[in-house]
């Protein structure tokens, strides 16, 4: 009887972990963050291109990666958008939804995942902990309620690790962990690197049970099945568009950091390239372990965090230093212990060479195993307590931080976040477009691109015709994945992105567009302008002026 | 042959240990004035100094009266760890009381504590943003400005970056000289060091240390110069860690070596600075 109840018990509390889930994701969820991201818009609207003409805004047909900005967007994200747009239009909700559904997904499997390979002492206790504190982790929530394909490449990882496991003692299962693993290499870009090495990792280690009788078939079957599935990758690979973000962003490519002015004769050893390139490539992937950027700082980057909040609360960093000495020192944890501390070691490698500092995109994997750490240390301090009322004032008091941090998530996320990060965001391109079609009817357009790349998010709130902008704005197609030539100023209708040139655009009646550095003040007063529009951001400072040329008062002046 | 090789292997150790730690030492001593080096070094000292007689922590305020706390947080660790007397630890306060008294004007004047008019502000703009006053006041006030000052510093003191990359590839947070404590590749016996640290001879005085400095630090406005403090523990670690690694296996292995030639070019690079 005891033991039925603490079964639906533990269903009980997963359920409630998964609700929990649910609402720090799905509350506001294409709200908030207010804005459209010109990658998020630019998702969309080639997600819109395929259903509607089966072909890339550039006019390519169901491509292997996406050119879009010359950055070869990874496919799998923008082909799970597309079935979704005829049942919820294309919105900022649309291209938000996958990244919600898969970091949702994430939960059972992680939960089944841990519960498996862990010790039976411990297993059921750390798969809720570690799942309660992925549902309220601001570095998951962050990608699970915005447009970034590094979320559903998680799940499709974290998936496949899962059926690898079960394939240890039943071997038809890795066939389905092949195809999940597989399925998260074309996901994000650092799963190219991440998933190959942890799978030669768990492969090493298990060599001895895959390579009994009853299971090579079945790792036969997976390695085809996994091929299949990443032949259009593989036949890109060695493409520039394949490597592009890889060569722009690799610290192997720029000059190395610490390289010291002196004309002494050590200067060929202390300037030496692979010493300095190793030295900073260590400072990069020590710093993704650095208590001040998981516990103050967070990302640098301004749409990969909150304000005031950092990639994991304050409260959690004792029990993860905690956790991790108990990772390393106690050899009973069970297969988890591996799998923590491989993935703890490989999920920053992709990450750690580039040249940005501790990018949370890059490295979300790594999520996983330091909130398995934080979890172990909170069981381990919560089994040292000797008495009874001590463990359930403990269980109030955590209780207690968790409601704390909940209220915490929901300043952050959704009142500074919207206050400070907007125009990070990109907001106002939806205001702006529902004025261009309120005032401009016919007449020409220009819209300034001098700061940004405003074409995707006019063609995704326009809903423009894929058709026409493809015929527009056509590229040499045979070379789509080679040839890294671009042209930045586009045509949409009688809408077109470029710069602003004040003496030619003054010249005839048209709409003019830009940020308060584009159309100042003083150039409307200079210039007779008309102002017709002035959005807002949420802070009262101008995101864009609408204006008009005057070209009647100026001729009579 | 045999006897270069004995000789070679009985200094090795300590060679190693050496290349390890004067880093730090040789680094403050080359970028300041000799009263600064001083005023930096002498607490160090006085805490190994300590380990024997817990008197000598008296003087640190004395010295340094940014490292005011220290001396308190120390002995009440110690005593935690019933390394002293109650008698001694009396003994012990009713002196610091007096120069804590002494010396507290101007700690408190380099500490965390004074009013920070444009954190403040922040503070009022950002209750303005709220419909909830509970939540405006939950999130921002004023014991939030030091509870972020001094988190801000905990875990700057408690980022390896910070020791190894002077704190690239990110910024400090407060004026800092940026100066080398110790050469990257130590970081390998500093963390086998850590791991390893409940089987050092003098694990508490050494954990007693650390609590003691990393809390004392963590209320000043500037800590750098003054976390020289943590200096003798952590070389403790990295010596302990090296052992560990020398004694690993009974195969040949060449770290070392390795390692000897990528701290002698740190040492070159830090000379020609």
């Amino acid at each position: 009887m005891m033991n039925k109840f603490k079964k639906y018990l533990i269903y009980i509390i997963f359920f409630v972990i998964l609700l929990l889930a649910f609402v720090t994701r799905f509350y506001k969820l294409g709200q908030a963050p207010a804005g459209l991201y010109l990658d998020e818009a630019a998702q969309g609207y080639n997600a819109y291109s395929i259903l509607k003409t089966g072909k890339d805004e550039f006019g390519k047909g169901f491509p292997i990666i996406f050119r879009s900005f010359n950055d070869f967007k990874t496919p799998v994200y923008i082909y799970l958008i597309t079935p979704l747009i005829p049942i919820f239009g294309l919105t900022k909700f649309t291209v938000r939804f996958p990244s919600f559904l898969f970091s949702l997904l994430t939960f059972p499997y992680l939960y089944l995942l841990i519960s498996n390979i862990t010790n039976k002492k411990l297993a059921k206790k750390l798969a809720l902990l570690t799942s309660l504190l992925l549902a309220i982790s601001p570095w998951h929530i962050l990608f699970g309620r915005t447009n970034f394909e590094c979320n559903v490449a998680l799940f499709f990882f974290i998936a496949g690790s899962y059926y690898f496991f079960i394939g240890l003692n039943k071997p038809k299962y890795l066939i389905l962990s092949a195809l999940f693993w597989a399925l998260a290499i074309p996901s994000y870009h650092s799963q190219r690197i991440i998933t190959p090495i942890m799978m030669l990792v768990l492969l090493f280690k298990y060599k001895n049970q895959l390579l009994k009788d009853g299971s090579r078939k079945y790792i036969l079957y997976g390695c085809l099945l996994g091929f299949i599935i990443l032949l259009p990758t593989l036949l890109v690979s060695f493409t520039p568009g394949f490597l592009s973000r890889a060569t722009t962003l690799n610290i192997f490519k720029t000059s190395p950091v610490g390289i010291i002015d002196t004309k002494s004769i050590f200067s060929f050893i202390i300037n030496n390239k692979i010493y300095l390139n190793v030295r900073e490539f260590m400072s990069l992937y020590i710093s993704y372990f650095s208590p001040i950027n998981m516990f103050v700082l967070g990302d640098y980057g301004l749409r990969s965090s909150f304000p005031a909040l950092s990639t994991f609360f304050v409260w959690q960093a004792p029990f993860y230093f905690i956790g991790l000495y108990y990772l390393l020192k106690d050899k009973n944890l069970g297969k988890i212990r591996h799998y923590t501390i491989s993935l703890l070691l490989i999920a920053p490698i992709p990450a750690a060479v580039t040249r940005d500092p501790y990018t949370t995109i890059r490295a979300l994997p790594l999520v996983i195993p330091q909130l398995i750490a934080i979890s172990l240390g909170i069981i381990f301090v919560y089994e040292k307590l000797a008495k009874q009322w001590i463990k359930i004032a403990a269980i109030i008091l955590f209780l207690s931080t968790v409601g704390y941090s909940l209220l915490k998530l929901y300043s952050s996320v959704i009142v500074l976040n919207e206050y400070y990060r907007a125009p990070y965001w990109n907001y106002g391109w939806e205001k702006v477009v529902d004025s261009i079609k309120l005032h401009a009817g016919e007449m020409p357009v220009v819209v300034d691109d001098a700061r940004g790349e405003p074409y995707s998010q006019i063609v995704f709130f326009l809903k423009y015709d894929p058709e026409d902008f493809q015929a527009k704005n056509t590229i040499d197609l045979k070379n789509y994945y080679t040839d890294m030539s671009r042209r930045k100023s586009k045509t949409i209708g009688n809408i077109e992105t470029r710069g602003i040139n004040w003496e030619h655009d003054l010249k005839k009646e048209q709409i003019l567009v830009g940020d308060s550095l584009a159309i100042s003040r003083e150039q409307i007063e200079r210039h007779n302008l008309t102002l017709l529009d002035e959005i807002l951001f949420p802070d009262g400072s101008v995101a864009f002026r609408i204006v008009r040329t005057n070209q009647e008062a100026k001729d009579s002046n | 042959m045999i006897r270069l090789k004995n000789i070679y292997n009985k200094t090795k150790l300590p060679v190693l240990v050496f290349l390890s730690i004067i880093f730090w030492p040789l680094n403050l001593f080359i970028n300041n004035s000799p009263k600064t080096f001083l005023v930096s070094v002498a607490p160090a000292i006085l805490t190994a100094l300590s380990y024997q007689e817990p008197l000598f922590l008296l003087f640190i305020p004395i010295i340094s009266p940014k490292l005011l706390l220290f001396p308190l947080i120390f002995i009440l660790v110690v005593f935690y760890f019933k390394k002293i007397s109650k008698t001694n630890v009396f003994l012990f306060l009713i002196f610091y009381s007096f120069i804590f008294l002494l010396r507290w004007p101007d700690f408190y004047n380099q500490s965390i504590f004074p009013y920070d008019y444009e954190a403040q502000q922040q503070v009022v703009r950002d209750t303005q943003l709220y419909d909830s006053v509970f939540l405006a006041r939950l999130f921002h006030n004023k014991a939030k400005i030091r509870i972020d000052d001094f988190n801000t510093n905990l875990f700057s003191l408690l980022d390896p970056n910070n020791y190894f990359f002077n704190f690239h590839p990110r910024l400090p947070l407060s004026p800092n000289q940026m100066l080398s404590k110790y050469g990257f590749a130590t970081f390998v016996p500093l963390l086998i060091g850590f791991i390893n640290l409940n089987k050092i001879k003098y694990k508490e005085y050494l954990i007693s240390v650390f609590i003691g400095a990393l809390v004392s630090l963590s209320f000043l406005k500037i800590f750098d110069a003054h976390d020289f403090i943590l200096w003798i523990p952590l070389s403790i670690l990295i010596s302990s860690g090296l052992s560990k690694i020398d004694n690993l296996s009974n195969r040949k292995n060449y770290f070392g070596e390795i390692y000897a030639v990528v701290l002698l070019i740190e040492l070159v690079r830090l000379v020609i600075k």
